[in-house]
């Protein structure tokens, strides 16, 4: 009997899973998160920030990613107009300057921050590391002249401000990674040459790949998944969508862990019956 | 001359990147940002040729009418269509920004999410104490899996701190080696080509 | 605002700044390369390769597809054509459509890069030939689905639903689809012999499929199959630079213990 538990159909994982979250997601439970140290000392590097101070956001992500990034940038923006740090934002990734657009208007508007003032959103350019590469040398280069919506960079005070991605001109980097060209572009580029600190705002499953990074001090720190999120929603006071999501993600890992459990349970009956 | 000609062009552009990183006067001659700007000029142009090609492969599909054909139809009407609506009101613009928003954003995070439930089914497949291996493998999964959310410490307080050493210790170490060894690789695989012995992505079945 | 930094002088009255360690290492390794291939060039003795059971099952999967008369399916990821993993997917192409040239067994190969598919198209069709089977290549069964990650996904999860292939082999630069590949492979039973060097994507290959190759394997295949002299002599110099920075991270790690920071070693890599 116990045999039949390792060829549960999968359609029952499937339908269980989605009950779970969805559940989790109408009624809280309210579990702590607790904060780790890459999300803190990546909180702290930006909080230590001088007012005026320019970040610089890389949104490299899609809206594939929006469930666990989403959160990562908005909290990021919270934290940075709460400093009264200036921000800007570039994407090597067709769809970030999109994104970056939809997710600052409303924080921009919450903190009364102007954008070519106190944001300036570069948006999209074509060319990957290239692009990036150029924005060393000149911004204007890298990103043609215009911002997301077409308008001359000179036409904006933080346009004329910031005129090389240099350390001379920008203060720390935050890339917000879904993939490739992301955090080694960053890395390699920019933040080790320009000697300009950063710290990266990744996807769970690139954790362990930018972990060697962190650990030797490349990194300032790191924000790590929809958990990560959720720690600098805390740090940052402003919780969101991310704080909300860490009950799904409890229960959701938690009912995986129990199908792995009864497989077992299942392989082992099978075989001790042979 | 269809062989050797491209080979000319790598071997070239290989030792002017060499040459501007690495020695002062090349980073002088800002021959990498001379590089730099004909490469953005050319991706820009890739773009145009990723659209003619797939022109031309969907044409091709609804002229012999393969089976599916008329997905065919769709994706060139959607291509061009919201193509044309960008130009005309940019991606911000009212009727652009919600077939973003409603159409796009909503089908790709769908796709995304579909690896939650692959990685479940997968993990009950594969996660069995068949070998010594797989029970480590096994017992770090569930550690880690627990640990990184909320719930491994309310169940045990220190769980989480377990999951971290795994993270931070073992698995960093590894991936660290892996990392290295690839990029290694990486590096040969670029001599080879700049040495002209990797010819495979010239049409032949291997190297010189 | 940080005061304008001075114009850097050359190192050496040569090198650009912080580059001439890097420069010398890239050198190091590139003699190391070089010696080993003109050693295997000149048909002296170089050291084996172990044997690396995903490209070993190869055939085996290939042969399995021809018995069960269903297609094979190969993928080069989602790479373009300036990645190095995409480029040891050509090596291990040309070869799996001379097997399956060989066998007359359809392959089935799709893309996500219009570069790459123009080069993957050359090389069945190159291999085709010198499998003596010019007259078994088809164009159509070489597609671009999407350049788009997730629209490509689908594109070849239909695709495996409608064409049922027997053997579905993953060989280079792969991001979040891999899972979706595998998974959906799975559910239709076929073999599964998957490779790449995106650190984050191995764990899915490992979990999902039957054979993987880990990292720098990769970069092996071509050699390994081909046992042209010159990729094996790159591929022992590959291995005897790994041995030179693992030396290198040893001499690192026990000078470290007494001096953390502004040691000798740490002062010439920053050179």
């Amino acid at each position: 009997m116990f045999e039949r538990l390792q060829t549960i159909d999968r359609r029952i994982i499937y339908l269980l899973l989605i009950l779970v979250i969805a559940l989790a997601l109408l009624k809280p439970i309210g579990l702590p998160v607790k904060v780790g140290d890459n999300t803190k000392a990546m909180f702290n590097a930006i909080d230590a920030l001088p007012p005026g101070s320019v970040l610089w956001i890389g949104m490299d992500l899609g809206v594939s990613t929006k469930a666990e990034q989403y959160p990562m940038v908005t909290a990021l923006l919270n934290h940075a107009f709460q400093k009264n740090l200036k921000v800007v934002a570039f994407a090597m990734w067709t769809q970030g300057g999109q994104i970056f657009q939809q997710l600052v208007t409303p924080v921009a508007k919450k903190y009364n921050k102007q954008e070519g003032v106190d944001y300036l959103n570069i948006g999209y350019k074509p060319g990957n590391e290239m692009a990036l590469r150029a924005m060393v040398s000149d911004i204007n280069t890298g990103a043609a002249g215009v911002d997301q919506n077409g308008k001359p960079l000179s036409s904006s005070p933080l346009g004329q401000q910031v005129k090389k991605l240099t350390a001379e001109y920008v203060n720390f980097i935050v890339d917000v990674a879904a993939g490739d060209p992301g955090t080694t572009a960053y890395l390699q580029y920019v933040s080790t040459p320009e000697k300009i600190p950063m710290a990266p705002a990744v996807v769970n499953v690139s954790v362990p790949s930018e972990m060697p990074y962190v650990q030797s001090g490349q990194y300032k720190g790191m924000m790590g998944g929809l958990r990560g999120a959720a720690e600098y929603e805390i740090l940052a006071k402003a919780p969101g969508a991310a704080a909300a999501g860490m009950d799904s993600q409890s229960l959701g890992a938690a009912l995986i862990v129990l199908f792995i459990i009864f497989g077992n349970i299942g392989y082992l009956a099978s075989r001790s019956k042979k | 001359m269809r062989k050797e000609l491209p080979m000319i062009v790598t071997v070239v552009s290989g030792l002017v990147v060499v040459f501007s990183r690495y020695f002062h006067y090349g980073m002088q001659l800002g021959l990498m940002d001379t590089l730099d700007k004909w490469y953005l000029v050319s991706s820009s142009f890739a773009i145009l040729l990723g659209i003619v090609n797939m022109v031309k492969i969907h044409w091709g599909y609804i002229r012999r009418r393969k089976e599916g054909w008329w997905n065919s139809i769709v994706l060139l009407l959607c291509l061009f269509g919201y193509g044309a609506l960008t130009i005309q009101q940019t991606v911000d613009g009212p009727q652009a920004a919600w077939i973003f928003n409603n159409v796009i954003t909503p089908g790709d995070s769908t796709m995304f999410a579909l690896i939650a439930f692959f990685i479940s089914s997968a993990a009950y497949r594969a996660f069995r104490v068949r070998t010594k291996e797989a029970t480590v493998l096994l017992l770090a999964a569930v550690i880690v899996l627990l640990g990184k959310a909320p719930i491994g410490d309310a169940m045990i307080n220190g769980w989480g701190n377990v999951a971290d050493w795994i993270m931070n210790v073992p698995n960093t170490g590894g991936f660290r080696a892996i990392i290295i060894g690839a990029a290694i690789g990486a590096f040969a695989t670029g001599f080879r080509i700049l040495l002209g012995l990797e010819r495979a992505h010239l049409g032949g079945t291997g190297a010189k | 605002m940080l005061l304008a930094a001075e114009a850097a002088k050359p190192y050496l009255g040569v090198f650009a700044q912080g580059m001439f360690a890097q420069f010398v290492l890239m050198l190091v390794f590139a003699f190391i390369v070089w010696f080993m291939v003109t050693r295997a060039k000149a048909g002296m003795k170089i050291p084996e390769i172990r044997k690396i059971n995903g490209l070993e099952a190869l055939d085996e999967a290939i042969g399995r597809a021809t018995e069960m008369g269903r297609p094979v399916h190969f993928t080069p990821g989602l790479g373009t054509v300036g990645n190095a993993m995409t480029f040891a997917a050509f090596g291990l192409l040309g070869y799996v459509a001379k097997l399956c040239a060989k066998y007359d067994t359809r392959l089935i190969q799709t893309n996500a890069d219009y570069v790459v598919l123009a080069i993957n198209e050359e090389i069945i069709r190159q291999a085709y030939l010198e499998a003596g089977r010019p007259d078994a290549f088809n164009a159509d069964d070489v597609q671009f689905m999407s350049d788009q990650q997730f629209a490509y996904a689908s594109n070849v999860m239909n695709m495996f639903q409608k064409e049922k292939p027997a053997a579905n082999i993953m060989m280079g630069a792969f991001w979040a689809e891999s899972l979706i590949f595998a998974e959906t492979a799975s559910f239709i039973g076929a073999i599964q012999i998957a490779g790449t060097a995106s650190t984050s994507q191995l764990p899915f290959f490992i979990t999902a499929c039957d054979y993987t190759l880990i990292g720098e394997e990769i970069y092996a295949a071509s050699a390994y199959l081909s046992k042209e002299p010159v990729l094996y002599g790159s591929l022992v110099g590959q291995d005897w630079a790994k041995i030179f920075v693992f030396a290198v991270i040893l001499v690192g790690t026990v000078i470290a213990n007494f001096q953390a920071k502004g040691n000798w070693l740490t002062t010439i890599l920053k050179k």
